[in-house]
């Protein structure tokens, strides 16, 4: 039977665009070399040491990918012990000495900071879900100053009450790491008869079919998920077979101009 | 809580009706289940040890006292059950293993049938199967049944109807077979209806409201959803879409008619035409058999979806016709909400959507009573599997509910 490349996916980050296409896209290369793929939902970092565990303990899993790898990773040392092959995304600033596709988070911060300016944009908030850190604590540290960060638990309806909350204090260019946000968000201001992008601009941080076929369509950055996975799923085969230093370099991720900004 | 979510007479269907009000009330209390179903105390006391016996529902502390004792709370077991969901696709299989409430804890996605027989195929599905069980630490006798997407229908729609693949699999027994493998009950949908359940499922769509999903793959089909349950038809082949008659003088179709929307807008028909362009079918690396039959396609509408000139017309063109088809299917039934499901969409879905809703906006028969919102299928690609498994869930767990189903999704 075929060979198996595991992923331990968060359960919080299951229903998200960018992980979506991610995973979607790290199938491909798998499949092309005659190999599956295997996902479980784990609800913390208890239950994902546990399934590494279980895997090395039953073989037939010969590798693992690893989403959102961090400084000093205790996964990294755990799956080295396990005998596990695994290449993983990492961010720039975290990289080691192990196979992986090196994103730089800065970048999107970069192109989006160039879109604003060239379209004179003064007041950019960023509306950050609490719990969704697995990127977004690399890119919160390459933001900096540059946009003001509105944080909000999640929930239904939370976002949407910030959102109103931040253009009722006067005009604002909306940011959102969520697709799903950004489209609950206009939403929200086209009921309340808000003219979009003339009132109020939207831009969402995660690219999707969502945002292209919103009306009017969300302006969004293209964090290239689909280039992403399909390096990770190379980058997984070639630790299988032995490689275990090879690194692949993110392509630039870039804005994605539609009818919301 | 409506009437609707009265109880039957028989034990079976109360015991049925009882668990589908716990796993859609979250944590709830015997005295309120009592309220919703109508039942005596008494009745619902014992129904619940039922329940509790076979492990299907869990007390999990208390709610707040209403004067007297505080009474213990229920809740759906949930990890006491698992449904196999499975999407047959030429591309890929995608197996989603899912808990007794719906929620997916794991899946696998491997090689797709392409041009392998079903008698090869089915012995690998037994395969990964038992393996991805083990993975996911799921013991064997916790699974309810294995629901299959797709298989055979969709493959058997086109013009390849008469290659050997495809007549192979339209006369093959596939639920026999992989019951024989797997020692699991087997179910068999068409995959747009399961796409659509689980978009009921996990889309939290109540019962009151009717819609459609249009599913892509190599072909297209239509699930229909009303009062909560599917529409089968005479012979469980409601949807056949693709073969809605757009040109009467159009290609004859094999199905025996002309200008069918399959012959106009699948895969197959857009291949072909951008074939005829030369240096098109060279920069985009098409290859034109059936067996790179999705590599062309995905070519091209990854193409569209990049604003590529040369790809955008193909896709426009199948959009139009299925904008089309979707505008009559819109106005016989009377529909307010439509869905878009299927790898068909994964690129280029954006395009269809545009069209569809264009075309509704302008010439839709209600368009002054309401509109229709036309929307990509919340689970995305998993949409037919994440369905599938629900199909299973509900059979097994729910069985009252395939009659008349009273609750929402969740």
């Amino acid at each position: 039977m075929s060979s198996v490349i595991g992923l331990a996916i968060p359960a919080r980050v299951v229903g998200d665009h960018f992980v979506a296409a991610l995973v979607h896209a790290l199938a491909g290369p798998l499949i092309e070399s005659g190999s599956s793929l295997l996902t479980s939902v784990v609800d913390d970092d208890v239950a994902e040491e546990r399934v590494y565990r279980h895997w090395a303990q039953i073989g037939g899993v010969s590798g693992v990918a690893l989403l959102g790898v961090q400084q000093d990773d205790p996964r990294i040392a755990l799956l080295r012990a396990l005998d596990l092959p695994f290449a993983g995304v990492v961010a720039a600033e975290n990289f080691g000495d192990y196979p992986a596709v090196v994103v730089d988070a800065s970048a999107s911060v970069d192109a989006l900071r160039a879109f604003f300016t060239r379209h004179e944009y003064d007041r950019v908030v960023y509306f950050s879900d609490a719990d969704a850190a697995l990127t977004s604590n690399a890119r919160a540290a390459a933001i900096g100053d540059h946009f003001h960060i509105a944080r909000f638990e999640s929930g239904a309806g939370d976002v949407v009450d910030a959102a109103l909350a931040t253009i009722a204090d006067g005009p604002a260019t909306l940011l959102f790491d969520s697709d799903v946000d950004a489209a609950a968000a206009m939403q929200a201001c086209v009921d309340r008869g808000l003219r979009i992008p003339e009132d109020v601009s939207i831009v969402s941080w995660t690219e999707s079919v969502l945002c292209q076929s919103t009306t009017p369509s969300i302006t969004a950055v293209n964090r290239r998920g689909r280039e992403i996975g399909a390096m990770l799923g190379t980058s997984v085969l070639e630790a299988v077979a032995g490689d275990r230093d090879m690194r692949h370099f993110a392509p630039s991720p870039f804005v994605v101009v539609r009818e919301s900004a | 809580m409506s009437d609707a979510r009265k109880l039957g007479r028989s034990s079976e269907a109360t015991r049925s009706a009882v668990l589908d009000m716990v796993r859609s009330s979250g944590t709830v209390s015997r005295i309120e289940l009592a309220d919703m179903a109508g039942l005596t105390p008494a009745s619902i006391t014992r129904v619940v040890k039922g329940l509790m016996a076979e492990g299907l529902v869990v007390e999990t502390g208390f709610g707040d006292s209403t004067g007297g004792k505080r009474p213990s709370l229920l809740q759906l077991n949930r990890r006491a059950r698992h449904a196999v969901g499975l999407s047959l696709d030429d591309a890929r299989l995608t197996f989603v293993v899912t808990d007794a409430s719906g929620d997916v804890i794991g899946q696998a996605v491997s090689r797709g049938i392409e041009n392998a027989p079903p008698s090869e195929v089915v012995v690998r599905i037994a395969d990964e199967l038992d393996r991805l069980l083990i993975q996911l630490d799921v013991a064997r006798s916790t699974v309810v049944g294995l629901g299959v997407s797709g298989a055979g229908l969709a493959l058997s729609d086109g013009p390849e109807l008469l290659s050997l693949t495809a007549s192979e699999w339209q006369s093959f027994a596939v639920q026999k077979a992989l019951e024989t493998l797997t020692g699991l009950p087997v179910m068999r949908e068409n995959d747009a209806a399961c796409a659509a359940l689980g978009q009921y499922w996990v889309g939290r769509i109540p019962a009151t409201q009717d819609f459609a999903t249009l599913y892509m793959a190599n072909g297209f089909g239509l699930g229909l959803v009303r009062g909560g349950s599917f529409s089968r038809g005479a012979s469980s082949n409601v949807g056949e879409v693709g073969h809605m008659v757009l040109e009467a003088y159009g290609p004859a179709c094999l199905c025996g008619a002309r200008g069918c929307l399959e012959m106009l807008a699948a895969p197959r028909a857009i291949v072909a035409r951008a074939m005829e362009d030369d240096l098109l079918t060279q920069d985009l690396g098409l290859v034109g058999t059936e067996k790179f039959l999705r590599h062309d396609f995905d070519a091209i509408a990854d193409g569209a979806a990049r604003g590529e000139q040369r790809c955008l017309p193909h896709i426009e063109r199948s959009a139009h016709y299925v904008a089309l088809a979707m505008l009559s299917v819109v106005n016989l039934l009377d529909l307010d909400r439509l869905y878009l499901a299927g790898p068909g969409f994964h690129d280029a879905g954006a395009i269809y959507v545009k069209h569809i809703r264009g075309l509704l906006t302008r010439a839709s028969r209600t368009r002054g009573i309401h509109g229709v919102a036309v929307e990509f299928s919340d689970p995305g690609l998993d949409t037919a599997a994440i369905g599938a498994a629900t199909l299973v869930l509900q059979h097994v767990l729910t069985p009252h509910a395939r009659a008349a189903r009273g609750t929402g999704g969740g």
